[in-house]
């Protein structure tokens, strides 16, 4: 049973302990650049967005090392990298979709999550349960209940405003992306 | 449905037809696999060859696979054998007086440095930077002034590395600004800055003329100076392989590449190709393009060897994007550069303290981005450039809280 790390924005309170956890299992110190996972705050929205790598299952930095040195761990299903052969190159970095790796400048080496071996510190110590770690087909349908409760919403508001269609395109379009 | 006992031969020892050949097998344990290359070396990834002629990587991190892979993949690998010849007909590929039955063909056979039509091209002392043997020859070569002609990413990565060989580095463009197909003229600006403060010495704008020299490279003329050294470097693009493909008969797009369909097939029957050999569509002008990057060759691969094996997948064109770093500073660009001359593109740039981006704006569409420093962030254009987004609908601000998409949040502080 394959799990993935799930982010809720709407549970984050900003608080920082997932980086310094991460970071100090990881790097042995509690320095926010040096953490795996990094949160995104928007002030002026009041949102914190906890952003890690998504260990896609068709990933994209796999696919442009050109030493082949990002590997699938076979427990975990984690896209890890092998740092004894990565050059540091960070073509990774570029391909990534969501801008989701950080590279340390010091030892010049790519930097990303490895899921923990299968028990991340991030998780452990999320006081407000924004990130799970949970199996991925329950992610999987908590997230399409959500999406489908957001576009029946959406067409309820564009049909009070009688402008239909167009608020139905992009209403679609905003869950889709 | 997936039909058993294929012979699939793939022609190309590069990563495009190593990825097909991976691929096939996977899906398809029975077919026999089998890879004709001329080349004598298991699978090495051009990309990282600079580096290992800065010496900083070794053998066992240049070569992907050893011949034992091979093996343990039940994949035949017939090395140091050139094709000669395909026949369509009886589908059958001859090389050196054997004949080979195929049922599902690959073409990977790669690209080649474009050797400038100048005298003395041919000179010891000449090399290009492609494959291993070009690296040990500048290896055993020796010398102390190298001048590289050209500086696209091969050109540029080749300076920093033979700077940090040690030797006195020119590097001559015919354009005026350096990467002229990765960067915009401020962009490039920046980078020439950057090199020019490791003591290499920028040209643009000057062609060059000549190499002379009578049994070994003594100088080259270019139409401004004549620069007296020892190793010249070509570095003025790539061409694909595409001579035997046309010798059977494939057809070659206007790019100079094999045309190829969304499933990598060519227009004889069981013929496929992949990699730095064809063109692929662009996906932001809509037209052909060469794309010969390390990514676009491992993805048609895939798609070549499952097609090959009966599972059917289709090829999205992905958007080309390059990246390095030069000494301790990374660039990187994604998409197209704004062409000077026409009013449709825009650049909206930034600047920090140590970072520089610039956003290319076409029609007011994103289609491209460049930048200088911290370089992390770029990998999120590739959606907004995909799906041509306008800047005008591009407004983090009216997305309900509910719907946040991450990488529109965090694009809202790169623009």
């Amino acid at each position: 049973m394959e799990k993935v790390i799930s982010f809720n924005p709407s549970k984050c309170t900003g608080c920082g302990l997932c980086e310094m956890a991460c970071s100090l299992g990881h790097e042995s110190e509690c320095s926010k650049t040096l953490s795996r996972i990094k949160i995104l705050k928007l002030e002026d929205m009041g949102i914190n967005l906890p952003l890690a790598c998504s260990h896609c299952s068709d990933a994209p930095c796999m696919k442009v090392c050109p030493t082949r040195a990002i590997i699938r761990d076979s427990e975990t299903g984690a896209t890890i990298v092998n740092e004894d052969i990565c050059i540091g190159c960070r073509a990774c970095m570029t391909a990534c979709p969501f801008g989701a790796l950080s590279f340390d400048d010091i030892n010049e080496k790519i930097i990303r999550c490895d899921l923990c071996q299968g028990d991340p510190d991030c998780v452990k110590f999320c006081q407000t349960k924004a990130i799970e770690y949970v199996d991925i087909r329950k992610d999987g349908v908590s997230r399409r209940r959500s999406v489908l409760a957001n576009y029946t919403a959406a067409i309820k508001a564009a049909e009070g405003k009688n402008d239909t269609a167009k608020t139905r395109k992009s209403s679609a379009k905003n869950v889709n992306v | 449905m997936i039909i058993n006992n294929k012979r699939i031969i793939i022609i190309g020892n590069g990563v495009a037809g190593n990825s097909a050949a991976e691929t096939a097998r996977n899906i398809d344990k029975e077919a026999e696999i089998t890879i004709i290359s001329n080349d004598i070396y298991p699978l090495y990834s051009p990309c990282v060859l600079p580096h290992y002629l800065a010496g900083e990587i070794d053998n066992t991190t240049l070569f992907l696979k050893e011949e034992d892979d091979y093996l343990r993949e039940n994949i035949n690998y017939l090395m140091g054998k050139r094709v000669t010849d395909i026949d369509v007909t009886e589908k059958k590929v001859l090389f050196a007086q054997n004949g080979l039955k195929y049922d599902k063909l690959v073409m990977a056979t790669g690209c080649k440095p474009l050797i400038l039509p100048i005298q003395g091209n041919r000179l010891p002392g000449v090399f290009t930077l492609k494959t291993v043997q070009d690296i040990n020859g500048i290896k055993n070569y020796g010398g102390n002034t190298a001048v590289i002609v050209g500086t696209g990413l091969v050109g540029i990565e080749g300076a920093v590395a033979l700077k940090n060989r040690g030797y006195e580095v020119y590097l001559i463009e015919l354009l005026d600004r350096i990467m002229p197909k990765n960067f915009n003229i401020p962009m490039a600006k920046q980078i020439k800055e950057i090199l020019e403060d490791r003591d290499i010495k920028v040209l643009t704008g000057e062609r060059v003329e000549s190499i002379s020299g009578k049994d070994r490279v003594k100088s080259v003329i270019t139409d401004k100076r004549i620069i007296d050294c020892d190793v010249i470097i070509l570095a003025a693009g790539m061409r694909p392989n595409v001579e035997l493909a046309q010798k059977v008969g494939i057809e070659i797009g206007i790019t100079g590449g094999i045309k190829v369909n969304k499933y990598m097939e060519t227009n004889i029957s069981d013929i496929y190709a992949c990699g730095d050999c064809v063109e692929s569509q662009d996906i932001i002008n809509s037209t052909y393009s060469l794309n010969l990057l390390w990514g676009f060759a491992q993805k048609q691969g895939e798609i070549a060897g499952s097609n090959c094996t009966g599972k059917k997948k289709e090829y999205y064109a992905d958007i080309p994007s390059v990246g390095t770093k030069l000494f301790d500073t990374a660039i990187a660009s994604i998409g197209i550069t704004a062409d000077e001359d026409d009013d449709s593109f825009r650049l909206i740039e930034s600047e920090g303290l140590d970072y520089s981006s610039t956003v290319v704006l076409k029609d007011e569409s994103i289609v491209g981005a460049q930048m200088i420093g911290k370089v992390n962030n770029i990998g999120l254009f590739s959606s907004l450039i995909r799906e041509k987004i306008k800047i005008k609908d591009f407004k983090v601000s009216s997305y309900k809280k509910s719907d946040i998409n991450p990488v529109l949040c965090r694009l809202k502080y790169l623009l």
